[in-house]
């Protein structure tokens, strides 16, 4: 199922949270983020599917595509970006050392997922719950639930957006944010000694 | 690729909602038809395919959901509903059992009486702490000075256990009493985290202004007696009472003689940043990060150009080192930096166009 190209897309997925917070240093707002996330992954997929020579670190390279998406950005908008590009070295291998907090083992996966379907409106979540804890059909869904299977299908593309937030993007928002701001510190802190 | 993000900019949102929308469309119908227009989109762009794969991959994981299906009970859509206290008919297992305890958030299986026991024993205790307080604030009453110097950050915990950080080159001054906190700004910003008390008010004076809290964590800029700016990033504050100046969080106040100019800010963080050492500029132009720079060092920054100084820039920057800046600067611009004796006594940093 999983094709060679897509091998960095499906690794940056499983940080997700901190491409985010890279580009957040960027554009300070979320909505920013949503699409540079998104053209980020594309470029992934577009490197994927070149050959490519060694990639030493997966997790380095994707963060520099996000970086290079990031600044083709402010370039854009005419927002010379200092300081940001100077030192990127630096905070790679600050990020290197957050990834043991990130990998997400199947229990903990398991409640993040029960926990937000709980938050889903009550019909979005019963045609959820059918589908993906007993593996109904969306016909027999339809049929349990008597609606259309046009609502069915609605239902559960909004359930399918709400597991992509939840499994990579919000899980560990909250200190992240706070992390960025001890690597950036870091970070100065570094470049300072050493200039 | 920039052009492709013009082409494509605002549209994240659309094309995670198409994906979506196409993996639900497959899922159940394998019609070669389907197959074809979904190869079709999937083709039309790589962020297409990226959404694609990515929501994909999401849904695929979320098959691990199906641990909580009991074979032996007939399936129930309500099994996830928020609240449903579990009952023997649909929890048999006790693996289950302990997988859905851990998953749902902790009801409130606390009832009604022994909470309001709960709050009066608090209420108790509090006016206990109060009380004691009240008999030993003699000791606070006497008034403590802190200051900064240029370029030095300081954190402070006074007696009640709100915590005030003091930016560069700022004074101020503490007296606590039994009726009330009063920190005098004399001189530079500070944040106050306060611990909220309402029989002991937390007024912060700044030159003409006096900001009362109302439970809340804010900043004061003491620019000169006249002109004051609060910005209130948790709670309310009321800028001189008895008015009905209340500011709320996200909220910036500029106090400017005797009129009061408010207005929403998004960006707390940013504005708060030097709590945290840091000044992060977003977009700002070099002039104006210039001065600010040049509120946490002597040694000044000067940009001669003046087509220079309109230029915009964003990052994060240490604010004890001008001269990191100016390094990037001039990377950045081709700008020249050069360090020459200031007016004030203290060497400058002379930021002009660069000749090479």
């Amino acid at each position: 199922m999983a094709k060679i190209e897509d091998r960095f897309l499906l690794h940056a997925l499983e940080f997700e949270s901190v491409l985010r917070a890279c580009l957040y240093r960027y554009t300070r707002n979320t909505s920013d983020v949503d699409e540079l996330l998104q053209e980020t992954y594309a470029r992934l997929l577009v490197a994927g599917s070149t050959a490519q020579p060694n990639v030493r670190s997966m997790r380095a390279f994707c963060l520099t595509v996000a970086r290079n998406v990031a600044l083709d950005w402010l370039r854009h908008r005419q927002i010379v970006p200092i300081e940001l590009v100077a030192d990127m070295e630096a905070l790679d291998v600050l990020d290197e050392g957050a990834q043991i907090e990130e990998i997400v083992n199947a229990h903990q996966e398991l409640s993040l997922l029960a926990g937000a379907v709980e938050q889903l409106p009550t019909r979005c979540r019963q045609v959820f719950t059918l589908r993906k804890v007993y593996g109904y059909s969306q016909k027999e869904i339809a049929e349990r639930l008597q609606i259309s299977e046009n609502t069915v299908e609605q239902h559960l593309t909004k359930a399918a957006r709400r597991c992509a937030q939840v499994l990579f993007e919000s899980p560990r928002t909250a200190h992240q944010d706070n992390g960025m701001f001890a690597r950036l510190r870091r970070r100065m802190k570094n470049y300072d000694e050493s200039a | 690729m920039t052009r492709a993000h013009d082409q494509l900019s605002r549209t994240a949102d659309t094309i995670e909602q198409e994906a979506a929308e196409w993996l639900v469309k497959v899922e159940q119908d394998g019609a070669p038809e389907t197959s074809r227009a979904l190869a079709a989109w999937l083709a039309a762009h790589p962020r297409h395919r990226a959404a694609f794969l990515r929501i994909s991959t999401a849904w695929r994981r979320a098959d691990v959901l199906k641990r909580l299906a009991d074979p032996n009970e007939e399936p129930d859509p309500d099994l996830l509903a928020p609240e449903r206290p579990p009952t023997a008919e649909s929890i048999t297992e006790p693996v289950v059992q302990a997988a859905l305890a851990a998953l749902r958030p902790p009801r409130s299986s606390v009832s009604a009486p022994s909470q309001v026991r709960r709050f009066a024993m608090a209420a108790a205790l509090l006016v206990a702490i109060v009380g004691a307080f009240a008999i030993f604030s003699d000791r606070f009453a006497s008034a403590e000075t802190y200051a900064t110097a240029v370029g030095e950050f300081r954190r402070v915990t006074l007696p009640d256990g709100s915590v005030v950080a003091l930016n560069t080159d700022t004074q101020l001054r503490v007296s606590f009493s039994s009726s009330r906190r009063k920190v005098e700004l004399i001189r530079g910003e500070a944040k106050f985290e306060v611990v909220h008390d309402e029989k002991q008010p937390f007024v912060v004076a700044a030159g003409e202004t006096a900001v009362y809290d109302v439970g809340t964590a804010f900043v004061v800029r003491l620019r000169d007696p006249k002109s004051v700016d609060v910005l209130v990033e948790e709670g309310r504050v009321v800028i001189n009472p008895p008015s009905e100046n209340f500011v709320s969080a996200d909220e910036m106040a500029l106090v400017r003689g005797n009129t009061i100019q408010r207005r929403a800010v998004d960006d707390i963080r940013r504005r708060t940043a030097w709590t945290e050492h840091m000044l992060i500029f977003s977009g700002e132009t070099l002039s104006e990060a210039a001065a600010e720079f040049n509120r946490y060092n002597r040694r000044h920054i000067v940009i001669t150009d003046a087509a220079m100084s309109r230029q915009t820039i964003g990052g994060a920057f240490n604010p004890n080192s001008p001269e990191r800046f100016a390094t990037a600067v001039e990377k950045m611009f081709g700008a020249r930096a050069q360090v020459t004796a200031g007016t004030s006594g203290s060497s400058e940093i002379r930021l002009s166009r660069g000749t090479h």
